[in-house]
């Protein structure tokens, strides 16, 4: 209040508050721990040694799979389509070692004499009806879960930013017609529009990020109308545009920064559902396909076998529940941060 | 006859995509042939004790009363014998050995599964020398439900009914083409057919149930057709017929059949319970139950839930682990009966020949080399199967004995494929020809437990030699869809077949079928074509089994399909029933001839179950 220099920055406010806010910070936590599981999921759960030493030679196993897949390296012939696993048990001897991740097990490495085991010191988290590792597939999983909510709201956070703010700023013919999209889009129930398109489609994740992103800009557009509407009116746009600013500077340069945080409240939010409703499709069978480890899909795997193979529904439901949550604890706490009725200062 | 296929959900899982062509049309019923030794064997070794109670009560005198409540897994989709596409609607209609509501004119019989029983008819068929013409004699006194008598006519008409071209009746007609024409007098029928084929009674005696014609065609509508007209061009032209035909596929007694059978309809609730009541002016021996109810429940936790309550009192297929883990227990067993018994389909890897991979003869073998049967029977099925070897039952009369499966031989698969020039040639770990790169796609169905279990298990063993698949989930009749189009590369079905005759082999592997026929995976091999044309004109059982074996010897080495297991089916009923006998045929349960003690009865024929 009393300092002489320049007025502390919008987002500045914003951030001061929410460091305030233990529970959100808590779930930033493990917002970002879930992010750094998903980037290194090959380094936490793998079938291959991270490093080994062979024969005197250091490999990089787990690399060169990255590098192989990249296309800038092969595998040396002797490692070809080798189970480590198998190789590092017939082929050592005294001298070489095989660094393993913590989890040795690939999320798609079946084995069909270990099928429905429970958790167990070689199995964290049991095995599913093919044998496949749990815990190496909740890993992996959330690879699918968080890119699918970042990539899906990202799509539609544009999306409803462009047009609600065309809407905003210009009004009248544009405003009408964008209106009346966002009412038409808001009228149709979104899981059942979300199923009908993908119901056509093959199953990739691609597909349902790029269906859950075009099917719910609308409160996006909304939000972003409404914020336009109120700021284009103020002092400091109408003095851009005296200055002579282009429509374009004054949208993108002037407004758009000062109405994005309710958007980004509701994005945090809108991660959350997408990541339910990757759950909830690939649980119905229309969503990943099933080579691909996702939290939904092992519950879906789950519920042909229940009673039997409780840590099947449990540890992947435990997942979405602490990812979901922690997004909208999150969200909550951006909220509250955001409110200028709630600023102390 | 038909080549049954089975969308693989159908054993396993959701009974939701029980639909449609394929899966379980039963009505070629045709039998396995399992000695009943075995079976005593089987339900012996399971359940110790069980045995000893169930034979000492079995001494008892049968009496009648009470009811079965049996789950259905899926509702039937209409109740018209000719028309419906499910194997539930065909287990209510015509039970296991063709006769509940509805009857054939033969059954089998219950010793060596023949189909030599007569039924509606007195007698098996008089048969003409040159195979031509096939004389039956109709039953007198045998009533319909509602009283009227049944006469050659009905016959007639059934017939009539299933041949017009504009009926819903497409899968009936399939097994007429070579009926050329009926001819009537008094209560004997001649059925001319215009080619001699060794199955030609079961194509006249096993497909139809008979339906009555007062009920049909109360209009009299197709009375002035022969049959001959009505497969002529008058069939698809003549308002009479169109009319017949519409009111044929829409007709309310599709719903609510009056038949010849041991049990009557009584109700059908959609979505809930199909409802039988023994019928008392039944001409043939009555059975002791006095209801019968089928009750849909699709979902198979909640069936099994269903029965522990006592809502269900049969559950005639429970899924592997329902099996092995989530019905054993004391509590259980003092309930209910566990079994298993035999089936006769088999699961099998469709290679298709065409494709550049699927070729060579040598690679399909090695493709087998790669697949772990025994792995794969007690990792998914719970060893629930046995290993498949053949497109017929080991129990089969026809059956080779000296088939030996493909062992599972990585080594000496990769052999295999590097004789056949699939190498990896670049060095990518793929293997490679022509510059083509060994990558295929594995089709399946997105309701199939067992394409879901079986692909990541293949997958990453075909990746170990060098094979890259890749899965593609689609809906089941897009599947079929796509296979009768042969846009594959590989996929998994199940075979199921009547009996143990190999009479559907022609439909299947005869290169005739590659178009409209179900040979999807191409396979055209002249020699293999040969035995099978021959047999079917092979009147004498041992030379004709002879062909067979030969012909069974050509499909193992070549391996355009690869068989992965036979299917053993497991069930669960209330111990309350006696002389529980499960038959090699489909449904498996013979509800005709089980009864329950006095003491024991559950249900009043007044009151509510």
């Amino acid at each position: 209040m009393k300092r002489a220099q320049r007025p502390e920055g919008y987002w500045h406010i914003v951030l001061r508050q929410f460091r305030r806010n233990r529970v959100a910070i808590a779930g930033l936590v493990v917002v970002l721990l879930l992010f750094i599981i998903a980037a290194f999921a090959d380094f936490i759960a793998s079938d291959k040694p991270l490093v080994m030493k062979y024969r005197n030679q250091v490999y990089f196993p787990v690399l060169k799979d990255y590098a192989a897949w990249l296309g800038v390296a092969r595998w040396e012939t002797q490692f070809q389509n080798v189970s480590f696993k198998d190789f590092v048990a017939s082929n050592f001897d005294k001298r070489d070692w095989a660094q393993f991740p913590p989890i040795r097990y690939s999320p798609n490495e079946v084995s069909l004499t270990s099928v429905l085991r429970p958790p167990s010191a070689q199995h964290l988290l049991g095995t599913d009806d093919v044998g496949r590792d749990i815990a190496s597939r909740v890993v992996h999983g959330s690879r699918v879960s968080l890119s699918v909510g970042f990539v899906a709201v990202s799509i539609y956070v544009l999306i409803g930013l462009f047009i609600g703010a065309l809407a905003g700023y210009y009004g009248g013919i544009v405003d009408m017609i964008a209106s009346r999209m966002i009412e038409i889009m808001l009228t149709i129930p979104t899981f059942f529009l979300i199923i009908t398109v993908v119901a056509f489609l093959p199953p990739s994740i691609l597909n349902i990020m790029i269906v859950i992103g075009i099917t719910n800009w609308p409160t996006v557009a909304r939000l972003t109308r409404g914020e336009f509407l109120k700021t284009k009116s103020l002092e400091y746009v109408v003095a851009a545009k005296a200055l002579g600013a282009s429509d374009v500077r004054t949208i993108f340069r002037h407004i758009l920064p000062n109405t994005i945080a309710p958007v980004f409240v509701a994005a945090t939010f809108g991660v959350a559902s997408a990541i339910l409703i990757e759950s909830t499709l690939s649980f119905l069978g229309f969503g990943v396909p099933p080579s691909k480890a996702s939290w939904g899909s092992i519950l879906s795997n789950a519920r042909q076998l229940l009673p039997s193979g409780w840590w099947l529904t449990v540890f992947p439901g435990l997942a979405i529940f602490l990812t979901v949550t922690s997004y909208n604890i999150v969200g909550e706490g951006l909220r509250d941060a955001a409110d200028p009725r709630l600023k102390e200062s | 006859m038909s080549p049954l296929l089975s969308c693989q959900s159908c054993n396993n899982g959701c009974g939701f995509r029980h639909n449609r062509e394929g899966c379980g049309n039963d009505m070629a019923r045709r039998i396995v042939m399992l000695p009943l030794v075995f079976l005593t064997f089987v339900i012996g070794c399971t359940r110790p004790g069980a045995t000893s109670e169930n034979s000492a009560a079995d001494a008892g005198q049968p009496v009648q009363g009470d009811w079965a409540v049996v789950r259905f897994e899926s509702e039937p989709d209409n109740l018209n014998p000719l028309i419906t596409q499910l194997a539930t609607a065909r287990y209510a209609l015509t039970g296991v050995n063709n006769a509940q509501i509805y009857e054939f004119l033969m059954a089998y019989n219950p010793k060596d599964w023949d189909l030599t029983e007569p039924l509606l008819a007195v007698a098996p068929p008089a048969i003409s020398d040159d195979h031509l013409s096939y004389t039956f004699t109709i039953r007198d006194g045998v009533k319909w439900h509602d009283g009227r008598p049944l006469t050659p006519d009905d016959v007639l008409f059934t017939f009539k009914a299933a041949a017009c071209p504009l009926a819903d009746t497409a899968w009936a007609r399939s097994f007429l083409t070579d009926l050329a024409d009926i001819q009537m007098d008094a209560r004997s029928m001649r059925f001319v057919m215009s080619k001699p084929n060794v199955y030609n009674v079961s194509n006249i005696a096993n497909v139809l149930a008979i339906i009555p014609k007062h009920v049909f065609d109360a209009e009299g509508l197709l009375d002035s057709f022969s049959y001959k007209d009505i497969i002529g061009p008058k069939g698809k032209s003549d308002p009479k017929i169109k009319k017949f035909a519409d009111q044929f596929n829409a007709h309310a007694a599709n719903r609510a059949p009056v038949g010849t059978g041991p049990y009557k309809f009584e109700r059908w609730d959609s979505g809930r319970e199909l409802v039988l009541t023994r019928n008392e002016d039944y001409w043939g021996k009555k059975p002791y139950l006095d209801k019968i109810v089928y009750r849909i429940i699709t979902d198979y936790t909640a069936a099994l839930t269903a029965l522990k309550a006592g809502d269900t009192d049969v559950m005639p297929r429970l899924l592997p682990i329902q099996y092995t883990e989530q019905t054993s227990g004391a509590a259980f067993d003092q309930q209910f009966v566990k079994m298993k018994y035999s089936i006769l389909q088999e699961a099998a890897i469709m290679w298709n020949n065409e494709r550049p991979f699927f070729k060579d003869k040598r690679v399909r073998q090695a493709m087998a080399m790669l697949v772990d049967r025994q792995k794969i029977i007690d990792g998914i099925r719970l060893g629930l199967g046995k290993i498949g070897m053949s497109f017929l039952d080991p129990s089969a009369k026809d059956f080779n004995p000296n088939l030996k499966a493909l062992p599972y031989d990585p080594k000496r698969a990769a052999e295999l494929l590097d004789e056949a020039g699939w190498k990896d040639h670049d060095g990518d770990g793929i293997r490679d020809k022509d510059g083509v790169k060994f990558k295929f796609e594995f089709l399946g169905s997105s309701g199939s437990q067992i394409f879901k279990q079986l692909s990541p298990v293949l997958t990453e063993e075909f990746r170990k030699a060098g094979i890259e698949m890749t899965e593609r989930v689609i809906e089941f009749s897009v599947m079929l869809q796509s296979l009768k189009d042969h846009r594959f590369d590989a996929s998994t079905l199940n075979f199921s077949h009547g009996d143990l005759s190999p009479a559907d082999a022609f439909q299947v592997w005869h290169s005739s079928a590659v178009a409209g026929g179900s040979n999807f995976f191409n396979f055209r091999n002249p020699q293999a074509d040969r035995l099978l044309e021959e047999a079917r004109l092979e009147f004498d059982a041992e030379k004709r089994k002879q062909l067979y074996w030969r012909w069974q010897e050509i499909v193992n080495e070549e391996q355009p399909v690869t068989f992965v297991y036979y299917v053993e089916e497991s069930g669960a009923y209330s111990k309350r029933f006696r002389n529980v006998q499960w038959l090699p045929l489909r449904p498996g349960y013979d509800l005709n001839s089980w009864w329950v003690p006095r003491g024991l009865q559950k249900y009043k024929t007044s009151a509510n179950p």
